[in-house]
């Protein structure tokens, strides 16, 4: 390590003051790393000036250089963490009590692919299935499962199912030719694939790459049940799925009426449309397996991102056994659910259960949530409204932040609370009363202490009453 | 469409639609900053209010006066 311990723990004990320490202080190795980056390429056109050292008990220990101009100097101090990395943290440093399966795991786990049988992998697909069948009201033996690594390869997975459905490989006939349409959702995010790029609207994310041949990407617009009707009706007998998330995340934290899916239900049921719900950013989160309601059974569901506890990238794709099938030879990865991660996953997921976690995000993400609702009705010049579901929080801004998403989440960061930007769904192509801001997301872990959602709460308030002072950075 | 018409347009459509305060009072030639995303956001816009042929762009637009005069001189 470029750092030891014992400078750690001295740095801890500087961001309990919100300390500085001068530059010079560092070995130099850390002082690189400090001034010029991880040396990872910049896939965001700008990443952030912050370097995050250590993290216990839900805190990070955030470093961050001074601006150039001042004595070169580090502002050390702790944000507690919201996110876990894009909403992967369900469990937090919670992991921790993991330790013995990881350990077990390390020591025992066959390091194999999934041509082999497993018993770890057997006891997380059981786990898997059987909550599903129960949010679904199905059995369990209803659904096949795939693991992927990330969740834009599930989404991958998700739609090789729905456009080879009726693709016969023995004839090479396809009874469901004329059925060339997908339907996704205007601001919606799908992965970073070629593939779940074409559900993307965005021209800022597809323009330049390739569109898809065969099929035709048409849009509506999330939780409106007008536009739901209208793009039935437009492409009635062509309709071959249906990709929608659980919530709308990246568009700003949405969530559909009941009514709105159970009409969504019904009218695919009558296209024979198949439904494919991207649950990879909700799943887990909101209070229960799934965002969609309980007892809707989709075509396909697509899990990740919190299945690998913010460890490592595991998601999963299952399917209705009845709907979709597998085509002989795909869905072959290296990396489907390697048995480490079955057994670590297979206890954290243990872990939920006993804990009653999914309960707990219930009741608590409701007392939650009316803060967050009085925080945004207290800033109105920064805030427009507070939404979401169990642990699955959005604030979206308004005024002149509305656009500012990144100078929010720093200045937050700043103030100790750690959260993520949604895009929000700002295009020209809805109306412009249909449109929302960029929203900062907060997905803090399902056992965080209620004092530390509190203290969320509390420097929140503090950096948004800055924001409300001041004008937000170019 | 006269050059004062389309620099209205543009004026409007970075304000309210792009939320870039700074393009109610820049003058046409001040330099402003659009990152990638807002640079795809204006073609988008260019092509649609204007029909314009982004095709022919050779450098990211600087300024409200570059943005007229590249619709000027590009109609599709």
């Amino acid at each position: 390590m470029i750092i030891d311990r014992a400078r750690i723990e001295d740095l801890w004990g500087k961001a309990s003051t919100s300390g500085h320490v001068p530059l010079e202080a560092f070995p130099e190795s850390f002082r690189v790393c400090l001034t010029q980056g991880d040396g990872l390429a910049d896939h965001y056109a700008g990443r952030t000036p912050f370097l995050f050292a250590d993290q216990r008990n839900n805190r990070i220990l955030v470093l961050e250089k001074l601006a150039p101009g001042r004595e070169p100097s580090v502002r050390v101090f702790d944000a507690i963490n919201c996110t876990g990395g894009y909403g992967t943290g369900i469990l937090g440093s919670q992991v921790s009590a993991l330790e013995h399966d990881l350990v077990e795991a390390l020591h025992h786990c066959a390091t194999a692919n999934d041509e082999f049988h497993t018993i770890e992998r057997y006891e997380l697909v059981t786990q898997i299935r059987r909550l599903i069948g129960a949010h679904t009201g199905t059995s369990p033996e209803t659904w096949e499962i795939s693991f992927t690594s990330t969740g834009t390869e599930a989404m991958d997975l998700a739609m090789q199912l729905v456009m080879l459905d009726g693709f016969d490989l023995g004839t090479g006939r396809n009874s469901r030719q004329e059925r060339d349409v997908l339907i996704a959702c205007h601001g919606a995010w799908h992965g970073w694939g070629l593939n779940p790029n074409q559900l993307l609207d965005r021209r800022q994310f597809t323009e330049g790459l390739p569109r898809l041949g065969q099929h035709r990407v048409v849009f509506m617009r999330y939780g409106d049940e007008a536009s739901l009707r209208e793009v039935f009706e437009l492409h009635r007998g062509r309709i071959r799925g249906v990709f929608v998330e659980g919530i709308l995340g990246d568009g700003g934290v949405v969530r559909g009426s009941e009514s709105w899916w159970k009409a969504l239900f019904e009218l695919a049921s009558t296209e024979d449309a198949k439904i494919v719900d991207d649950e990879i950013l909700t799943g887990f989160r909101c209070g229960r397996l799934l965002a969609i309601p309980e007892q809707l059974t989709p075509d396909c569901v697509a899990l990740g991102k919190a299945m690998g506890l913010g460890l490592f990238p595991l998601s999963a794709v299952l399917w209705r056994k009845d709907r979709l099938h597998l085509r002989p030879g795909i869905g072959v990865r290296t990396f489907n659910a390697r048995p480490f991660q079955a057994r670590v996953v297979s206890a954290g997921l243990a872990l939920i259960e006993e804990q009653k976690l999914f309960e707990r995000a219930r009741v608590v993400g409701e007392r939650v949530m009316a803060k967050l609702q009085d925080l945004a009705r207290s800033y109105p010049a920064v805030f427009k409204g507070a939404r979401g579901m169990g642990f699955f929080f959005g604030l979206e801004l308004d005024g002149r932040y509305a656009r500012k998403g990144h100078s929010v989440r720093n200045m937050f960061l700043r103030h100790g609370v750690l959260t993520e930007i949604e895009s929000g769904l700002l295009g020209r192509q809805v109306p412009k009363q249909a449109r929302i801001n960029e929203t900062i997301r907060l997905t803090p872990p399902l056992g965080i202490a209620e004092s530390d959602l509190d203290e969320v709460i509390e420097r929140m308030s503090r950096a948004a009453a800055v924001l409300a002072s001041e004008s937000p950075e170019p | 469409m006269s050059a004062e018409e389309i620099e209205k347009k543009v004026r409007e459509f970075l304000t309210d639609e792009m939320l870039k305060e700074q393009a109610a009072v820049a003058a046409s030639s001040d330099p402003l900053d659009f990152d990638s995303l807002e640079q795809t956001e204006i073609r988008v816009y260019l092509e649609e209010a204007f029909g314009t042929d982004v095709k022919n762009l050779k450098e990211p637009f600087g300024s409200i006066g570059q943005i007229v005069d590249f619709v000027r001189g590009n109609a599709a």
